[in-house]
This record gives C-alpha cells, structure tokens and sequence, in this order.
C-alpha cells in the first residue's frame, strides 16, 4: 500500500514537473489571427482575362494560431488555345501570423536587401514592403511581402512573366489589412474557432471548435509509472 | 295412654312414598349425571376431532413443505465451478414446479394434492373424492382464496365462484399398514401451493408515476434514455417522517412495481405512508398490514382486500441463482456494501480446479467471483517466488474471466449452443473482459461531489470548485476505465508500453479450451492482444497532416555568461531556400451524448509506431518505435512515451543559477531528444455532452484536436528538436530544397490512452506489435507550398479500433482529407458510414451512468449501489456490452430482444441469467436495536430478492373443469405500468397468457419472444425497443422463493356399509374439518446460531452475537451503508477523517466452517482479506460456506377460527 501510494505520489510529481517544463517550452504568445472572411476581401474577387478558380481560406495552428486565404487566378485565353499550352496561373495568399515568435514573420528578421550567392532570392523593397523574391525556375516565381509586422503576402506566378508581380501587389488591398486592428497578446488558448471557406463550393464551408494540445512529455522512466496502483 | 297400635294406621304408606320419592330423586340425579356425562362425552370427541382435523392440516402443510422440498434443486454444492456444477433449471407456477434438464427435456411437479378428477355433482357429497380450497368458509359469503377475474383481470363478485377443487390425500389409522376394517381411513387433506411471487408485495412495489404526476421529471429522464431514472414515490402525504417521503428510487428497484393496479383510483391508497412505514418500521408481516394506509371508509377497505387478497401479498422472494445453481454474480465495488444484502454470508464463489496457478496447495479455493466490480490495479504483492511485485487484483480478474469464460462455454438448459459456440471463444473473451470493466466502473469510487474534493481545495473561498470537480473526475475516470487492463508483474516486459497492458488470449486448438496467458506463457503467432471495452470518449478519425516550414539555422553557441538565456533552433535565423518537413496528428475525439464531462487532457492521443519512409530527392526512413517485439527489448522507445531527457539548470532573470532551501541547484527536466512521447496529443479542451434545454443548445461531444508540430528529424529514431535551449548538432530537423516534392509512404499505429495511468491503453489504432498492425497511407508534399496534404483514417464504430480493416483511408493534397469534427464519411466510401448519435445503431453506444452536471437540466449523477439512487437499479443495463468486438460487427451489442429467425446459438438474454440484483438496504432493515439487519425487510438479502413478479402466472392444475383458478394478471401490469400505454400493456399480458398455453418461462428474457414486447417495431432502436427488460428485468422472475400454502385437513369415518377401508366413500362420516393458509419460504440457512456470518469478536477474542454498531444509524437514511461491525460483516478500517469504513485487506472474515474446506489464495486474500475455516459437522455450522436450503412457515392461520 505504502509503495503503491509512494509510486502514485511520484508519478503525481513527475507529471507536475512535465506540465510546468511543458508551459515553459510553449511559451508563446500572439495575437488571435483575424477571421479569414475579412482576410480574404482584401484579395481581389475579379481581374479582367482571368478567371478566379480556387479561393479559400482557414483558420488553423502552425506554430501559434494562424488564419491563411488563398486565391487562385488563371489566364482566360483569348483564342482556343491547344491542350498542351498551359495557361498563366497566379496565387495569391495572405497568412496572419498574430505577430507571434517563430512564425513566418522570422523570414523577414533582420531585413536587408540582398541577392543570394545563386541568385535565386533577392531581398528587397518593393512598393515600400519588404520582399523576398524566389526564382523557382524559368517559368515559377515566388514572393512574399510583410505588411504591418503580421500579414505575410505572398504571390506566386507560373507561367507568368515576373515583371507582373508589381501589378498584381497593386491588386492588394493592402489598406484594408492595415485597418485590421492589433487585439492583446495571448497564449495558446484550450480550442479555437476554427473557420473554413471555400468560396467556390460553399457547402465545404464550416466552422467548428478545435482542440489544441500540448506535447505531454511525463511518464519518466520509472518503473513505478508503468503500473500505476489505484 | 293410648296404645302403639292406635297410631300405627296414620303412618301407613309414608314409607313407600318417602321410598318413591327417594327413587326418583335418585334416577333423576343419576338421569341427570348421564346427560352430563354424555354432553361432556359429546365435548370431549368433537375437541378431540377438531385436534385431529388440525393435525390433519398440519400434515397436509408439512406435505406441501415436504413436496417443494423434495423437487426444488438445491443450490450446486460449493466444490463444483461453473464448468462442472449440474445443471438442472427449474421454474415456478402457482400450482406447479417445472425442472428443466439440461437437454431442455421437462419434468412437472405437481404442486397441490392431486387434479380433481370427479364430478363433485356425481356424488350425494360433493367432497367425497375433491375439495374445493375455495369453497367459502363456513359462516361467511366470500370466497375463500379469489372471486373469479373480469376480463381484465379485475375481481368480479357478481360472478360464480371459480371452483380450486383438489383430491384429497387419504391417510389410515396406522399407515404403515394395510387398510381393512380396523385400520380404516380416519383423516385426509388437500392442498394446493400458491406462488406469492406471483403477487404485488405492498412492502415494497410503490410504483412509477403517471406522467401526470410526475414530479421529478421521471419521463424526461426515461426518454432521454437516461440509466436509471428516478422517481419519488406517489401520492400521499406520509405520516411516519418527512425526509423519506422525498427520497428517490431508481426505475428497476422493485420499488418501481406499480401497486396502483389494484385500485379503482390511485387517490385510493396513501403511497408516501406506505413507504415511510415500511421504509422506518421494517415490512409488514401480514395482509392486514396494507389497511391502514387506505383511504377507503372502512367497508370499502375490506371489500377491498376480499376481492384483491389473491393478487397481494406482504411476503415474497425469489432466488438469485443462476440456471446451474450457482449464485448469480452481484456488482459491488467491495463487499463492504453487500454484506448486509444479496451476498451476506455468500460473497465468494468456489472457483475450483483450473484456477490459475497459485504457487499454493490449495484445496479450495475461494474467488471474490460473485462481486465483479471489487478488482483493479489493486493490493500489491509480492508472488511466492519473490519474484517481484505484481497486482493481486489482477490476478482476481483473471480468474473472474476464467470464471465467465467457463459459462460461456456451457449450454444453459433448453438449449443445444453455448455463447462460444455462437459467438465463438475470442469474442466470448473479448466479452468477459468487457463485463469485467462495466462492472468496475459500475461500482468504484470517483470523485462525483464537491464533498470528496480535498479539504484545501473545499475550504478555500478563491477555488473555482466545478473546476476543481472537473478536474477530480475526469483523472478518476480515464484511470478507472483501464483499471481491467492486464496489470503486468513488475518485471514482465518492462516499459513496453501500451503492450504491457494486453491481455493476451490464446484460441483453444483440439481440446484444449481458449484461455488468457500468463506471463510465464509465450505468445505465439495465434495469440490474440485484447483490451476491454472503455466507454467513451472514443477516437474516431486520426488525420495526419504534414506541411513545411522555413528551415532555420542552429544559433550560435551563446557566451558563457549568456547560458541561461532560452534561444532554441526554433528562433534560429531562416535559411532561403530550405525548408523542414512538418507532421502532425490530428485526433477527434468522439462521447456519445450522454456520456460524462471530461477533459481530455486526461485522454491523451499516443502514438506507439510511427514510420516515414520519405523519397523524392533523397531517401530517408524516420522510425520512431520497434517494428516487432524481438526488437523491441532492445529499444527504448518501446514505450509509447519515450522521450529522452536531461537536467536542466534553472536561473533567474539576470542568468543567476536558482537554489532550493538545502542549498542544491534547481533544475528541470526538459526533452533532450524527441521520439515517440513528443507524438502524444495532451489536448487542453472538455468534452461535454448536449445540453437541451438552453436557448442556444450547446453541445461538445465531438471535437478535433490537433497535435503539435514536429519536424523529421536528421536521425531515423529522432525527431527534430527546435525547442531545446541549448541545441545540439543532431536536434536540427533534416533540411530538404524548397523546390522539392517529398513522398512519404506512412506507417503507424496509434491509441488513446490516460493520465495519469503509466501509458495504459484504452483504445488501440489499431492493435499489434508488428509492423504489419498498422494504418498505412501515402502522399506527397511540394515543400513550396503553403498547401497541407492530409491523411485521414476513419472509423464507423471506434470500439472496433483494435482491427486496421476497420478504419477506412482517404488522402487528399490538401487540408481536406476525411471529415474532422464531423460524422465519419470518406471519399472510398461513398456515404457517410458512421450513423448519427441519435441513430439506432449508435443508440446502446452507452455505459453505466458516471459523472456529474446536468443533460438537458436533468442531474446526470447516479450513485453506488447502496443508495436508491443507484447506477445498478437494473441489470438490463449490462446490455450496453458489445458482443462483435473480436468478429467485426459494428454496433452489435448484448440483445435483451427475440432472436432473429436462423440466428445461430443461445439468445443474448440468457446472459442475465448469471446477473444477479442488489439493491440497497435501507432504514427499515435495521431491527430495532440496531445489531443485524432485518432480514424479513430487506428487498436484496442472503440470495434473494423481495418483490419481483414471477412471469408464470397460469395456475395448475390446468385442464380440469374443477379448477380453474384465476390467471392474475395485475401484478405484472404494475411491472410495466406507465411505461406503455394501458392498451399496449394489455396486449402484451395477452401474449404472456398466450404464451402460457401450453409453455412455460423458465427464463424471465423469454418475454421478448413475445408480441407486443417491442416499444416500437417500426423502429429499429434496440435500446428504446428493449426499455421494458433493460429497466424492469430485476422487478420480473421465473422461480420462486415463497409459497402460499391453501390447505384444508378432515378427520374421518367410515359409516356402516362402506367397505372400502382406504377410501372416503358417499356417506362416509366428516367428524371434523380445519382449513389455513400458510407462507412458506425456501431460504439459506444461515447456520445454527441464525445469525448470518458469526457475528464480530469482542474484546475478548469471543465470538459475540449483540454486537452494537459504534455509531448511531440516523434515521434520515443517509447512512445506511455505514455498516458498522455488522454481524457477518467483512473486516473494516477507517480510512483518514472520513466517516466511512473502508475494507480491511489485512483483516479477516467471520469464520466459515462446516464440512467442506475453503480458503483463498493470497491474491485473493490481499485484494479481499482473509478468510479462514474450521471443520464441523454441517449441522453444527455457524457460518458454512455451502449455501444450504431450508424451509420455514412464516405466516400460518386458520381460517375458520
């Protein structure tokens, strides 16, 4: 009996210690993200020739709490084109990162401008917002843009001239992400609201609670703790 | 002078006259003497007959005693087990006892004097060969036993009598003769048995209430579906107390046997009266008793009783043995609570040759079998070899399992297929293990009040207690759901965990049954890894989803005076171009709605093996986890919370180290390298069943939790440590191109397991140790993408989890993949395949009621199984035990209904045959100066049970035109009473009339073979279909323990010209007639002292039969369970500062004795305490352990005094 409430006892101790270690290693704290349906109208809904054909968003946990919305333009080609040509396609996403340590946002710490030994990124300022510029291969580029220190933009061109990424940032409603106000910084909550649209088929739209977890790192190598007495 | 002679003429003649005078003096004297001598003559013979005619009766009650004794089996003798106790079934029927043999051949035995045979007309006396018991008795106008019945079954005065003519036993001046002339027939009598069990007990059935006046929403809670529900007592106003009147009982105690039948209007009897008397005063002892609590005039009282007399009764009981005379298995989380009830004196059950080996010699051995919910991780010991510790309860349930696997392969009498040959040996062990848990989270202890929260936590004002509540419960339950997990010894296969905690069940080849290996036997390629049953919270979709992130650099080595600063790779300086593969485990979580409140943080999401073959660039293999249990001795991540540690200092702000009070340095423990503990998922969330009656329903009975991140890690049994303060070299995850598309090929194996618990499993996903027991599935991943390609894996029933065939796949190169938080559909099959929760498939996805708060504004909170509120009132509720768990048969669970047409095997019901009821003691049981209980009051007590109606209500003998007796139908209208419609009721009395034509019950779940069983045929909902014998199956029985005896006896002669000497014949002579009626009960003896168990010791070291308990019962019934030295009780301690009395496991047992040795083996001991034994002579025994049937009259009157 002794032993059974002294491994009982031990166990007790070793799953207070782990929690604590636990809080201490997931110590982060950000800002909730902002919902995806006011995330996504700063996207552009239309652009003449092109025809929207994904357009999505959702809330969800990288590293801390992050809304993401994604839209997807393909070139209407004036003429039939053959099968085998394929057509220009822009993506175009805005990640919230809640201002939060370890995100993204660390992509653009300590920015300067700079030109990769390969030459495939290139730091830069562009229309005033610090860019990071990848040349994927001939025909993909990819850059991505920090407003407000928490909205991370990013563009990505295929079979699209990279001189089109000026124009389609313009596209940007970037006032609108700025209106989006800083609310107080938090820890992970216990669950969050999980919102998911799709524009394009509303009925995989939903939203719902979502649980977070923690990494439980307890049970030691005790063998008391194999066999917990009751 | 004159001469003599003168006178002498004068005197002439006065002689003569004085002489006659004389004479006629003396005849009339004499004449007068003989009168009186005749008269006195006349007196003396026609007392004289009346003795006789009383001995005569008294004979005919001792051949009634003498038949039931004689035909009734015994219970099976203690030595034998469940696999070679005989089997002889038996059922009762007023009038006749039924044996049923194990081939389901049938014996009747008549319980009466004979069938009439002969026209009472035929002859000049109509009683010459038959007498009529219901013949009124001389001097009154009433029937003597019952008027004849309307056809509802009502009483109709107005109509004949119905005739209960039996023959008469005719008995000679010397029996043991022959008869002739001078040794004539002198007296005969007749009987006819009558079950009481047949009848509404008013001690104790008080009855549902009509919706109409159902004040504590009984009916919400029933609809609802909710186990028990409860319900106050009727109408009335009480007169004895004011507490009890609003105490509640659980549907299924036989408190909820409606006694309102036998009224024309409910307002007719003062029900809170009536169970206050009984409930503080102790029953009633005879059938008067019941007046006093009408609200008749008192005219109409007894027209009342006249016409109900043959429906009622003060005494009934009915056995709790099961079909081979073994006691029924009774739930108890100690025996603490039961030693004044249904086990007292018989808590053990001989479990006999094949119990495991023990190290011991032991002759005999006894198993705590009977209460199935007593064992967990409970009662460390040290085996007989020093071997190292191991759990002594533990070993206790296996042999409860052995125990219930041994009836599972018997075939109950009537019928030719055992549970294993129906549902075959894996899943009749799959089952056993099942039940082994229902019954332990039917019955232990788990914090459910604010009271049994610590006292700090109580007494401080700023504590959050529901929080707190919360808290408490949810670590109780998640442990005590694993408590029937195989216990290992300490030694045996050390921190392979979960696999530790399999039971491992080996399938029977050639003779040689099935059994559970021990942990000296080896597993082999047949061997079958089993876990119970748990009931929810269930995973029901595990996804895994991968993304990649920003690969950052290691930072550089801090200063020395920079150590205590916290700078992880996780803020190391991105690399362009470089990205790091992220996973991670999402799990949704799934509890039926009715199921308790918890945080889920005490169910933690495991991953026990994990592979990630990766291609595309370069190949790599990230195995987390043995593949197989040969490797796994070698490995350390063999258990599915492997982590590696390290020490870490602590230092404060300014990077100065941190010191305790002893000087020493502080430090914490932190993860030094990251394998399969990091893959746990500890969510934060509560999972809470629906709440109805809010404006806005809330409801969180399903929920998706989504695990941390981790990162493929450069090393194939290491992850990627990001988080490390000071990181190594070998904590950088592996780092792949931007531009690159990985394919990984998945392999895992997962499980839901608890905290705190050691790793214990609870659900498996899916079971095994080798590589080939895993969920598998692919994808791949553009490390440039900010798409999250997913997998998913899917299940229809999760307690099916065990099996990889039962989860269903579905990959998608986004987010998307299955259906998180939602009902389980996938696109490889097609429709949504897991049933809403208010389906019928899901509608017996239940358990036991535990946890606290309210469902729908009702209290969800059921109690232990000494309160009337308990969680056990019925055993229908075992029904919630899934029986496809091994065959892959979702849903499917214990059936309380028919047998479908060709379905192979005995039917489910049959199951409840070795369940037995308890029900809680209560106020009134106590005699009044507090030493024993009271055994004539108490509803559950020494193996039976007070109040259940015997479905067998056809009378016999049957097919007579001489006896017909009236078929009661009222007292099981009052079982089903406003549970259905009266017309739905109606009906299905019909069909057990019907059924009774030429048939019999011997089991009470026949009754779904019947018409008008079924709630709802055209609903499939099994659980709402089987409402009547999930809740009321312990209200209904077959057998009987107690017997109303009608009898008559005559004293006889024989007139001139009649020469049949051993028979009455026409104009024979009745000098004298009693008639009685008379109450019988069969019981277990409790030993020559009458007193169940022996008693306690004294001070003294003697036994002593006044013990007093040490503390007043008070009177609100609050504490009735508090069994205090309780004769026959099982030895206590007190535990801390409670005020309950805890079981003693170094304590000992009262004293067994009588022939047959029995003892336990030291787990048993150390789980139970001791038990010891002494020979005697049976007759001597004051406490045997065998339980032995003995009969006694306790009600007799004559009914023509």
């Amino acid at each position: 009996m002794t032993t059974g409430f002294l491994s009982f006892s031990l166990l007790a101790l070793f799953s207070l210690i782990s929690s604590v270690t636990e809080l201490q290693s997931q110590d982060f704290t950000g800002m909730y993200p902002a919902s995806p349906k006011k995330l996504i109208e700063a996207l552009p809904a239309k652009v003449e020739g092109w025809e929207l054909t994904l357009s999505r968003g959702k809330t969800d946990i990288g590293m801390w709490l992050e809304s993401r919305v994604t839209r997807e333009y393909v070139r209407k080609p004036a003429t039939p084109t053959p099968p085998t040509e394929k057509a220009p396609r822009v993506r175009l996403s805005i990640l919230d990162t809640g201002e939060a340590e370890g995100t993204d946002l660390d992509l653009f710490a300590d920015f300067a401008p700079a030109v990769s030994t390969g030459g495939g990124y290139e730091y830069r300022f562009l229309s005033g917002l610090p860019s990071i510029i990848t040349t994927l291969n001939q025909s993909e580029f990819e850059a991505q843009f920090l407003v407000d220190k928490r909205f991370i933009l990013s563009i990505s061109l295929k079979d699209t001239p990279s001189k089109e990424l000026k124009t389609w940032l313009e596209r940007i409603d970037l006032e609108r992400l700025r209106r989006i106000p800083d609310t107080r910084k938090i820890s992970l909550p216990e669950s969050y609201q999980s919102i998911h649209i799709d524009e394009l088929a509303p009925g995989k739209s939903q939203e719902m609670a979502i649980g977070t977890a923690a990494e439980a790192t307890e049970e030691a190598e005790d063998p008391d703790a194999d066999c917990e007495t009751e | 002078m004159r001469s003599r002679a003168e006178h002498r003429p004068h005197h002439r003649g006065v002689a003569l006259l004085t002489v006659l005078v004389v004479i006629a003096l003396l005849t009339l004297l004499i004449l007068s003497f003989l009168s009186i001598t005749q008269s006195e003559h006349r007196e003396s013979s026609g007392f004289a007959e009346s003795q006789k005619a009383k001995m005569a009766a008294q004979s005919s009650l001792a051949h009634a005693i003498g038949t039931l004794r004689e035909n009734i089996p015994d219970p099976a003798p203690i030595d034998t087990n469940a696999a070679t106790a005989s089997i002889k079934n038996w059922a009762i029927n007023p009038g006749r006892l039924t044996l049923i043999d194990s081939d389901g051949s049938l014996e009747h035995i008549p319980l009466h004097s004979g069938a009439a045979e002969n026209s009472p007309s035929a002859t000049r006396d109509p009683n010459v060969h038959s007498f009529d018991l219901n013949e009124p008795i001389p001097g009154t106008e009433a029937p003597a036993i019952s008027y004849a019945f309307d056809t509802k079954g009502n009483p109709d005065t107005n109509s004949d009598f119905p005739p209960m003519r039996v023959k008469w036993v005719n008995l000679l001046s010397d029996p043991s003769k022959e008869a002739t002339k001078s040794n004539p027939i002198i007296s005969r009598h007749a009987f006819w048995i009558d079950d009481e069990s047949g009848k509404l007990n008013y001690n104790t059935a008080v009855g549902k209430p009509s919706r109409e006046d159902d004040d504590t929403e009984f009916y919400k809670q029933y609809e609802l579906g909710m186990m028990p529900p409860l319900f106050r007592p009727g109408n009335g106003s009480g007169n004895v107390g004011t507490i009890e009147s609003n105490r509640k009982w659980g549907l299924g105690s036989p408190r909820s046997v409606n006694l309102e039948v036998l009224f024309d209007s409910p307002s007719d009897i003062d029900l809170r009266s009536l169970v206050e008397n009984n409930y503080y005063r102790g029953f009633s002892r005879h059938p008067e008793g019941i007046l006093e609590h009408l609200t008749l005039s008192d005219k109409k009282k007894s027209d009342w009783l006249q016409g109900n007399r043959y429906q009622l009764t003060f005494f009934s009981k009915s056995p709790e043995f099961n079909a081979f005379g073994k006691p029924r298995l009774m739930l108890s989380n100690i025996p603490l609570s039961l030693e004044g009830g249904p086990n007292y004196q018989l808590p053990f059950v001989y479990n006999g040759p094949g119990a495991p080996d023990t190290l011991q010699e032991m002759k005999g051995v006894l198993h705590l079998s009977a209460l199935l919910g007593s064992m967990g991780f409970t009662g460390d010991i040290y085996d007989g070899q020093k071997l190292g510790k191991v759990d002594a309860g533990n070993i206790v349930n296996r042999a409860q399992l052995e125990m219930l696997l041994r009836y599972f392969r018997r075939e109950f009498p009537g019928y030719d297929a055992s549970f294993v040959d129906k549902y075959g040996e894996e899943e009749c062990a799959q089952m056993a293990l099942g039940m082994l848990l229902m019954a332990r989270i039917a019955t232990t202890t788990m914090r459910e009040n604010v009271s049994e929260l610590p006292k700090h936590i109580k007494n401080n004002p700023r504590a959050n207690l529901s929080a707190e509540l919360l808290k408490g419960f949810s670590a109780d339950y998640a442990l005590r759901t694993t408590s029937v997990a195989y216990s290992p010894h300490d030694k045996e296969r050390q921190h392979h965990n979960p696999e530790r905690h399999y039971w491992r069940f080996q399938p029977g080849s050639g003779n040689d049954p099935g059994h559970f290996l021990a942990r000296e036997e080896d597993s082999d390629d047949f061997t079958i890894p089993m876990i119970p049953q748990t009931p929810g919270p269930h995973i029901t979709e595990v996804r895994l989803v991968f993304r990649s992130f920003p690969a950052r650099e290691k930072p550089k080595p801090l200063p020395e005076l920079q150590v205590y600063k916290d700078y992880p790779i996780a803020r190391g300086k991105v690399i362009p171009g470089k990205k790091w593969l992220g996973f991670r485990f999402e799990v949704e979580y799934y509890a039926h709605p009715l199921a308790p409140k918890v945080r889920l943080n005490n169910f933690p999401y495991r991953t026990d093996y994990l592979r990630l073959d990766l291609s595309g660039g370069s190949s790599f293999v990230q195995e987390l986890g043995p593949p197989n249990p040969e490797s796994a001795s070698k490995r350390a991540d063999r258990n599915w919370t492997y982590n590696k540690y390290r020490r870490d200092g602590k230092y404060d702000r300014e990077g100065n180290l941190l010191y305790n009070k002893n000087g020493r340095r502080r430090s914490r423990r932190i993860t030094d390298r990251k394998s399969l503990g990091s893959l746990t998922a500890n969510p934060r969330v509560v999972i809470y069943p629906e709440e109805r009656l809010l404006k806005k329903p809330v409801q969180r009975n399903r929920i998706l939790v989504n695990g941390p991140w981790q990162l493929i890690g450069k090393e194939r049994r290491w992850l990627g440590n990001i988080t490390d303060r000071k990181a190594s070299n070998n904590d950088l995850p592996k780092m792949f191109d931007a531009v690159s598309t990985i394919e990984v090929d998945v392999k895992f194996r997962g499980g839901l397991s608890v905290s705190p618990g050691g790793g214990r499993p609870r659900q498996m996903i899916p079971m095994g140790e080798e590589v080939t027991d895993v969920l598998e599935g692919k994808t791949s991943i553009q490390m440039n993408s900010s798409e999250t390609p997913s997998l998913s894996w899917q299940i229809e029933d999760p307690r099916l989890s065990s099996h990889r065939d039962q989860w269903w796949y579905e990959e998608q190169p986004d987010s998307t993949a299955g259906t998180p938080g939602e009902p389980n559909q996938n696109a490889n099959k097609a429709d949504q395949f897991e049933p809403d929760h208010d389906s019928p498939e899901k509608s017996k996805f239940r358990y036991f009621q535990r946890g606290f708060g309210r469902v729908a504004g009702l209290d969800v909170r059921r109690f232990d199984e000494y309160d009337s509120r308990s969680r056990i009132s019925s055993k229908g509720y075992w029904s919630m035990l899934h029986t496809g768990i091994q065959n892959q048969k979702p849903w499917r669970t214990l059936s309380l209904s028919a047998q479908e047409d060709g379905e192979p095997g005995p039917p489910d019901w049959l199951l409840m045959d070795l369940l037995g009821n308890s029900f809680p003691m209560q106020r009134g049981q106590w005699k009044k100066n507090s030493t024993l209980p009271d055994e004539f009051s108490t509803i559950s007590y020494m193996h039976a049970t007070t109040g259940a109606i015997n479905l067998n209500t056809k009378p016999y003998p049957d097919g007579t035109p001489y006896f017909s007796a009236p078929q009661r139908r009222e007292p099981l209208k009052g079982v089903f009473k406003h549970l259905r419609s009266d017309g739905a009721i109606d009906d299905l009395l019909d069909s057990i009339e019907s059924y009774q034509t030429d048939n019999h019950f011997s089991y009470v779940g026949e009754l779904s073979e019947l018409d008008g069983y079924l709630k709802d045929t055209e609903e499939k909902s099994e659980f709402k279909n089987e409402d009547l014998l999930r809740n009321m199956i312990g209200c209904l029985t077959t057998k009987s323990n107690t017997f109303g005896v009608w009898g008559v006896g005559q004293t006889v002669r024989k007139t001139r010209g009649n020469t049949k000497w051993d028979q009455f014949e026409d104009g024979d002579r009745v000098d004298g007639e009693r008639r009685y009626f008379a109450i019988v009960e069969r019981y277990i003896w409790p030993g020559i002292d009458g007193v169940p168990g022996n008693a306690h010791l004294s001070s003294s070291g003697h036994w002593d039969r006044t013990a007093s308990p040490k503390a007043d019962i008070p009177i609100d019934g609050s504490q009735t369970d508090r069994l205090f030295q309780l004769p026959g009780s099982p030895p206590l301690r007190k535990q801390g500062n409670s005020n309950r009395l805890v079981l003693n496991h170094n304590g000992t047992y009262p004293e067994f004795d009588g022939p047959q040795e029995v003892e336990m083996d030291i787990y048993a001991s150390k789980a139970l305490g001791k038990v010891v034994w002494k020979e005697s002579p049976l007759e001597e025994a004051y406490n045997p352990p065998q339980p032995v049937i003995k009969y006694r009259v306790i009600y007799f009157r004559h009914l023509d005094e």
